[in-house]
């Protein structure tokens, strides 16, 4: 089974079109502001798939920049949600 | 492959010039192909596909034509002058206008929330089809209304001004034209956009109806809502075919894609069928 980082990075990967790059992303990585392709409609392509892919819905009072930061606050934010 | 012209023209309808591109075979036509554009910004991010899909049904002997709803692209208007029931007024004057110079429509081609506005169009005038190929379609309007309106919130996260999609629609609500990624909305596009569900519009009239998704990866199977919806027409006779081809979403991607494997099926279905 594949873990939520590794899906994230899956997802990262096909809505930025950074294709291995994203492969290669850490937990420490930052996202929002760090990478020029993660602009607000890959924000909202990205939690448009992470609802679809992993089947759970985000409110927008779950959407914060703080969850955007690095890859490893928005893993925890969707292990949350799966309740992990 | 079969030669073609492509025409720029503009149709009037309801008073405004409508840009209509069509590509029309030489010879005789095997019908006619209505290409029903995305909404907003994605009709930007399809317009190579367009293109390609239109040159590739010109080729097999079909006459298609892509219009740019009112607001939108060439034709007059501004955007948030437009509505949902606008647009389908644009479709059928448009098939009406091509129709007196011989285009005889036979089939539609809808991207995301060009399905519904296709379907509800081709049922409301009485249409009937003999093939409808759905790109992606977008099932449930309201969902997809929010989704746009996120776009908003997520750049207000960015500027550490917290917007909520609640929010948005109560200013909206209220009379209020707000910009979204770079398009004006109103409540009279927003009210009518949050009713649509494709599935009220998936009816016999769509003929064999081929249903396509884009997702990345291993072959995963398609969305719940994109499932229930197939299966809710499916048990009211409608004969639904559904593919899963793998590629990037080419009607949100950054950079400009093209999925092959879309255009191809598109113009194979339809070939076939004629």
């Amino acid at each position: 089974m594949t873990s939520t980082l590794n899906s994230l990075q899956k997802i990262l990967g096909d809505t930025l079109q950074i294709g291995p790059r994203a492969a290669s992303l850490t937990r420490a990585d930052r996202l929002l502001g760090a990478i020029p392709e993660f602009d607000s409609m890959a924000v909202v392509s990205i939690v448009t798939m992470i609802e679809e892919r992993f089947g759970i819905t985000i409110d927008d009072d779950d959407l914060s920049a703080e969850v955007f930061e690095t890859l490893g606050s928005l893993t925890d934010f969707v292990d949350q949600k799966l309740g992990h | 492959m079969s030669a073609y012209e492509i025409h720029a023209d503009f149709v009037p309808v309801a008073g405004r010039r409508l840009f209509v591109l069509s590509h029309r075979p030489v010879a005789d036509t095997r019908g006619g192909v209505l290409l029903v554009p995305p909404f907003a910004e994605e009709m930007n991010k399809c317009r190579r596909m367009l293109a390609l899909v239109a040159q590739g049904l010109a080729g097999a002997g079909f006459w298609s034509v892509l219009p740019d709803l009112r607001g939108t692209g060439d034709s007059e208007g501004e955007f948030d002058a437009g509505s949902w029931s606008d647009w389908k007024e644009d479709l059928r004057g448009v098939a009406a206008a091509l129709g007196t110079e011989g285009w005889n429509l036979s089939s539609l081609v809808g991207i995301r929330c060009g399905a519904a506005l296709g379907l509800e169009t081709a049922r409301d005038s009485g249409w009937t089809l003999s093939n409808t190929v759905l790109w992606q379609p977008v099932v449930d309007g309201a969902r997809f209304l929010t989704q746009f309106l996120r776009t908003r919130v997520a750049a207000s996260l960015m500027e550490d001004r917290k917007e909520t999609v609640a929010g948005l629609n109560q200013r909206l609500a209220s009379g209020e034209a707000l910009e979204i990624a770079g398009y004006s909305l109103t409540a009279r596009l927003t009210d009518q956009l949050e009713a649509v569900r494709l599935s009220t519009a998936l009816g016999s009239h769509a003929g064999r109806v081929t249903w396509l998704e884009v997702h990345p990866g291993e072959t995963p199977e398609l969305p719940p809502a994109s499932r229930a919806c197939i299966e809710d027409a499916r048990t009211r006779g409608v004969c639904i075919d559904s593919a899963i081809v793998g590629g990037e979403p080419f009607w949100t991607s950054t950079e400009i894609v093209v999925n092959s494997e879309i255009i191809s099926k598109t113009v194979a279905t339809l070939a076939a069928a004629a």
